[in-house]
């Protein structure tokens, strides 16, 4: 199954990791792993960075961080 | 030779709770915090009525691969590789019931070193309101080392914990060491791992509601009202530090000043230490010390701030303002405890990701407004800027002077990083903690201690320096200043010398006399500060300050302030209290206000006044910011950087300030 990448994701949407980061470790390491569930909570006011709810906890993440988890 | 202690070691993640485990278990008062980063440094405690047992406390981390230089502080006490230092006899893994899954991760990985460990259930109270229910026995047997629950850190709960740690006796087996490539692959299978534990071992009971923090931050972190709310909660603070802090200040000034005149008066047969007294200690050390209030106030704020959990909103907001600047979004954290000194800022920059991106941080955080500019803004804000525009517009200047500082420091990072060290992307992550109460006597705590430093200081260097000032401002009080003192006198008022002499010793006097003697004897204190060491000091330096619109007793106070800020406000007083005759008890700030130039205009205004504090903004007046500096980079090549580049670019934005200012005016 290909994903999409989990930066694409739109505000209160959530989704399902398909694949972790491969040069990203601390993304895996903090639960950015394939099986998860992911959602984009909130969006900070000039765009960036993004709150994403992983493992059931808030992380402020990059937006361009993100571009290397792939969901479904 | 005496047994070797028992060494216990505290890990777990970052704002897992590992220090307050660590302070009920030690009666320790370390800093903690509601954010991830708060422990920079390893430290060391020893177990409440256990001398034999040392207890660790970590830096907190996701992983035994750091990351970071905390990081590797904390992966390098735990796999043994810290040099010196073998491994800890037991570890403490603090498992985090909210945050379990991320907790396990590293549990995993140093179950793998093979040290003997004991899982400190914390935040199940949080863990419950979100209907998670975790079975210790059940945790217990698929770890297959002993849990214990301290959520709460009763008695009982840490009694039971520090039962357990003297009673494991098992040495530490050589256990592998962590494979230091790490695939992903590897990482998904300690997550399958963790998934069956966790099955076994936590209960969803029910679906957790809407919680309190995310309607809370519904609103905090909204993209309108989240920047409203940020405003008025900075704005706040400084309106509150600026007119809150006033009434005490009042009062502690009259207490000094009352005390001053009780004191000269018990010493009039000894003028010399009277002068030392009322003009070196109390109007020295004593113009620094009552700002006490507005520090408490300020640590007030920063500490509840720290308690509820907003710092990380904060960050979250500002995060696309830093961003630009190729700072990673972790830097807001050292800069924002900058604004309370930058020494505890420079070291929690050791939570940046790079090396590079660390340096960036520790180079500009000198540039936020540390506590110790306080009083300098307080007292020029109050004596030129609050007279005229009211209270609000005199809390919008202070709030004003700490944006100067930011403002400079954003450029500056972006050439650092861009052009000069060439900061690579580095990643950003910061858990968003639960909102909770502040724990009031964490509160009271930090500001105790950010009191009582403020008073050691005022005590110890501030009173030293304050002394070698007054002497400086007092010596060598020769004959021949007295002499040519009374002959200017007695050519101006046209009288002879002998009755100036005989006006300076008469005690009953009338009105205009009064008024004449008080006149002559300013003016000898006027030319006894001017013929002192300092005054003769001060004028030779004068013209390198002129073009700031500095006269010589402001450039001599910010030479003096080079060592530490506040001896600015010390010195300055001093020099406007040897000037003055004792009878005149003004505040500094009036004194410095009702100043003349011989031509009788006003000597400062709130030109010179902005002048000098963008000065005290930019410049580099702090001996143990450099000093940790220079530790922090094991570089005096970069400590003496920070200082030329800060104290040119005060020089050079003062000075520009002035002159355009002085070209409107």
């Amino acid at each position: 199954m290909r994903g999409r990448p989990l930066s694409d994701l739109k505000p209160g949407e959530s989704a399902t990791i398909v694949k972790a980061p491969q040069n990203n470790e601390r993304l895996a390491e903090i639960g950015f792993v394939a099986g998860e569930r992911v959602s984009i909570m909130r969006v900070a006011p000039f765009g960036d960075p993004v709150v994403v709810q992983v493992l059931d906890t808030p992380v402020i993440i990059r937006r361009a961080e993100l571009a290397e988890v792939l969901v479904s | 030779m005496t047994p070797r202690r028992k060494r216990v070691a505290l890990a777990g993640n970052p704002n897992a709770g590992k220090t307050t485990v660590f302070n009920a278990l030690c009666g320790a008062r370390q800093k903690t915090g509601n954010y991830a980063g708060v422990t920079v440094e390893r430290k060391l405690g020893e177990l409440k009525q256990h001398p034999e047992i040392e207890i660790l406390d970590l830096p907190g981390t996701y992983s035994l691969k750091a990351k970071s230089t905390d990081e590797a502080i904390t992966s390098e006490v735990l796999m043994g590789t810290a040099a010196g230092e073998e491994k800890p006899d037991l570890v403490l893994t603090v498992l985090d019931a909210s945050n379990l899954k991320r907790s396990l991760y590293l549990t995993l990985q140093l179950k793998e070193l093979g040290i003997p460990l004991v899982g400190v259930l914390t935040m199940t109270d949080i863990a419950a309101r979100r209907g998670l229910a975790v079975d210790v026995p059940a945790l217990e047997k698929q770890l297959g080392f002993p849990v214990c629950e301290v959520t709460m850190a009763t008695a009982e709960q840490v009694n039971e914990l520090a039962r357990i740690i003297t009673s494991s006796t098992r040495p530490p087996s050589e256990g592998g060491a962590t494979r230091s490539r790490v695939s992903a692959s590897e990482v998904e299978e300690r997550y399958r791992v963790i998934d069956a534990i966790i099955r076994k071992a936590v209960k969803q009971s029910t679906q957790p509601k809407n919680s309190v923090t995310s309607r809370i931050d519904a609103f905090l972190t909204h993209r309108v009202f989240g920047l409203v709310a940020f405003a008025l909660i900075i704005g706040g603070v400084f309106f509150s530090i600026y007119a809150g802090a006033r009434p005490v200040m009042d009062a502690i000034d009259a207490g000094m000043k009352a005390l001053g005149a009780f004191l000269g008066g018990k010493l009039e047969a000894y003028p010399v230490t009277a002068s030392l007294v009322s003009d070196g200690v109390i109007a020295g050390a004593g113009s620094v010390f009552v700002f006490l209030p507005q520090i408490m106030i300020l640590f007030f704020f920063i500490s509840v701030l720290e308690e509820t959990g907003y710092l990380a909103r904060a960050a979250f907001l500002m995060d696309k303002l830093l961003g630009w600047t190729g700072l990673n979004g972790r830097a807001f954290i050292p800069l924002l405890s900058s604004f309370a000194c930058a020494i505890p800022g420079i070291l929690s920059a050791r939570v940046m990701p790079t090396d590079r991106a660390r340096m960036a941080t520790i180079l500009i955080a000198p540039l936020m407004s540390c506590s110790a500019r306080l009083p300098v803004y307080v007292l020029f804000i109050g004596a030129f800027i609050e007279p005229r525009a009211g209270a609000l517009w005199a809390a919008a200047a202070l709030f004003g002077m700490h944006l100067v500082g930011i403002a400079v420091a954003m450029p500056l990072a972006w050439l650092l990083n861009r052009k000069i060290l060439k900061t690579g992307e580095s990643p950003f992550l910061l858990e968003l903690p639960e909102y909770r109460k502040p724990y009031l006597p964490n509160v009271v705590r930090r500001v105790y201690d950010a009191a009582t430093d403020f008073l050691k200081r005022v005590g110890t260097v501030i009173f030293a320096l304050s002394i070698i000032i007054w002497a400086l401002a007092y010596f060598p009080h020769k004959q021949t200043t007295h002499d040519s003192g009374i002959s200017t006198f007695a050519k101006s008022a046209g009288l002879d010398k002998t009755d100036v002499e005989a006006l300076l010793q008469k005690t009953k006097l009338n009105e205009t006399e009064t008024a004449k003697k008080r006149e002559l004897e300013n003016g000898l204190r006027a030319a006894y500060l001017k013929d002192s060491f300092l005054g003769t000091f001060g004028r030779a330096v004068e013209p390198v300050f002129r073009p700031l619109g500095f006269d010589w007793k402001i450039s001599v106070a910010i030479l003096a302030a080079f060592p530490a800020r506040e001896v600015f406000v010390s010195t300055l007083g001093i020099i406007f209290s040897v000037t003055d005759a004792k009878d005149d008890p003004a505040a500094l700030g009036k004194k410095l206000a009702a100043e003349k130039k011989s031509d009788g205009k006003p000597a400062y205004d709130m030109l010179l006044a902005l002048s000098i504090m963008i000065f005290f903004a930019l410049c580099a007046q702090c001996m143990s910011t450099l000093a940790t500096i220079r530790r922090e980079l094991g570089s005096t090549g970069w400590a003496v950087a920070v200082f030329i580049a800060m104290t040119s670019l005060a020089y050079v934005i003062s000075l520009a300030v002035y002159q355009v200012g002085k070209k409107l005016a």
